[in-house]
């Protein structure tokens, strides 16, 4: 089965297929980190990109980034690599082990005008409150936004701002457990201008937080940022990771759309 | 064979060392990281878990040797590896005619258990999540 679009963007038609599929997903739309662990060939064994992964079961050390940025998902710690495997539609996936599995992407500073952050995940059993997503500061890990799930599978969004006080915003996702009892496509817009960060999953908005009075500057005191695909370590999340596309922007309605269309054929999602 | 290694807050300077002999390289001198998990006593675990080949558990039971990665001035402390390798007791799924109960997570040893997913075997030790703000 392929999948295609018709979205338009810059006069350019924006093509999404799915596993097997050439690997641009759109031409024109331009992301920062781009991990496709369908893509056996940016699948690693070791941390200098020497020894490909070529079958299910092998650990992954390296996935390299398809964005063209070098932004590349890395763990150089041989007990916290995930594992690569293939669900029964033939979609890749990296596996996490709930204890402390971890793909860390980074990304140079500056923060620009906002993220979005566009990832296909699968919870694993509920082990209680664990991260599905961290965005942390290589210059302080104290400034960070956390996206968890918690032990009644809600949503918990949480941001710490120059070790201040943890601001903290819990809420029921609104189209039941979060990221869902399948496969789901979980969008989050960062902005760094006054207003809400937003939450969606599976095309549908689930929560909005507003953005603290400091954010993201504190977010950017390093001179990079930290891009966790399974969370922040040591609450590593139980989960498949299908997918990931961050963008230092905010996306527009109808390219958040081909982004998570893209997602959603990777990982066997219908939106 | 998946293998998860319950390490108490004493030991886990030493299994830090163990796990660079048996790693790949530096990085694996952060195995054991933060204690996120408790036993009954209230005691603190770090837990590593990874799946790993055949010859993984004959490498950690059988004399150490300094790998070849680490070059004079050392990084390692073969000693300290050594002490860690002392601690270890390893409980292997299905072993025996008559398996012994997982042992528990002590603070004096280093408790390994072989062929258990990860997340059965820390229960099986007797763990669970320390539910902590992490920073």
């Amino acid at each position: 089965m392929k999948f295609v679009t018709d979205f338009t963007l810059a006069s350019r038609p924006l093509r999404v297929g799915r596993a097997g599929a050439p690997p641009a997903p759109f031409v024109g739309l331009q992301s920062d980190i781009w991990l496709d662990p369908s893509d056996l060939t940016t699948l690693f064994q070791d941390a200098a990109g020497t020894t490909p992964v070529t079958t299910a079961g092998q650990s992954v050390a390296l996935i390299r980034d398809k964005s063209g940025k070098g932004n590349h998902g890395l763990q150089a710690v041989v007990a916290r690599r995930p594992i690569y495997r293939v669900d029964e539609a033939g979609n890749g996936y990296l596996e996490g082990d709930g204890i402390d599995d971890n793909i860390i992407g980074t990304m140079t500073v500056p923060f620009g005008p906002g993220w979005t952050i566009c990832a296909a995940l699968r919870r694993g059993a509920n082990t209680g409150m664990h991260s599905v997503l961290g965005v942390q500061s290589d210059g302080n890990i104290n400034n960070y936004l956390r996206i968890r799930a918690d032990s009644s599978e809600r949503l918990v969004l949480m941001t710490r701002v120059l070790d201040a006080d943890i601001d903290r915003v819990t809420t029921t996702s609104a189209n039941g457990s979060f990221p869902g009892t399948g496969t789901s496509i979980v969008s989050v817009f960062l902005r760094a201008t006054p207003g809400n960060n937003e939450v969606r999953i599976n095309g549908t908005l689930a929560t909005a937080l507003t953005t603290p009075s400091n954010w993201p500057a504190s977010l950017a005191l390093g001179a990079s940022i930290k891009m966790d695909v399974f969370g922040d370590f040591p609450a590593s999340a139980n989960q498949r990771f299908y997918g990931m596309m961050v963008f230092r922007r905010i996306l527009s309605a109808a390219e958040t759309a081909a982004t998570e269309a893209y997602l959603a054929a990777r990982s066997g999602v219908t939106l | 064979m998946r293998i998860t290694i319950a390490c108490p807050t004493g030991l886990s300077d030493d299994a830090n060392q163990l796990a660079m002999v048996l790693g790949q390289g530096a990085a694996d001198g952060e195995t054991f990281g933060a204690l996120t998990w408790a036993g009954a006593d209230g005691a603190t675990y770090a837990v590593a878990s990874l799946d790993t080949g055949p010859d993984f558990l004959d490498r950690a039971t059988q004399p150490l040797t300094r790998p070849a990665w680490d070059l004079r001035p050392y990084l390692i402390s073969m000693a300290g590896a050594a002490r860690a390798q002392a601690a270890l007791r390893v409980w292997t799924e299905g072993q025996g005619a008559q398996p012994e109960a997982v042992p528990q997570a002590t603070p004096d040893a280093l408790v390994a258990v072989v062929g258990l997913p990860g997340l059965e075997a820390i229960a099986a030790m007797g763990l669970r999540r320390v539910e902590v703000e992490l920073a």
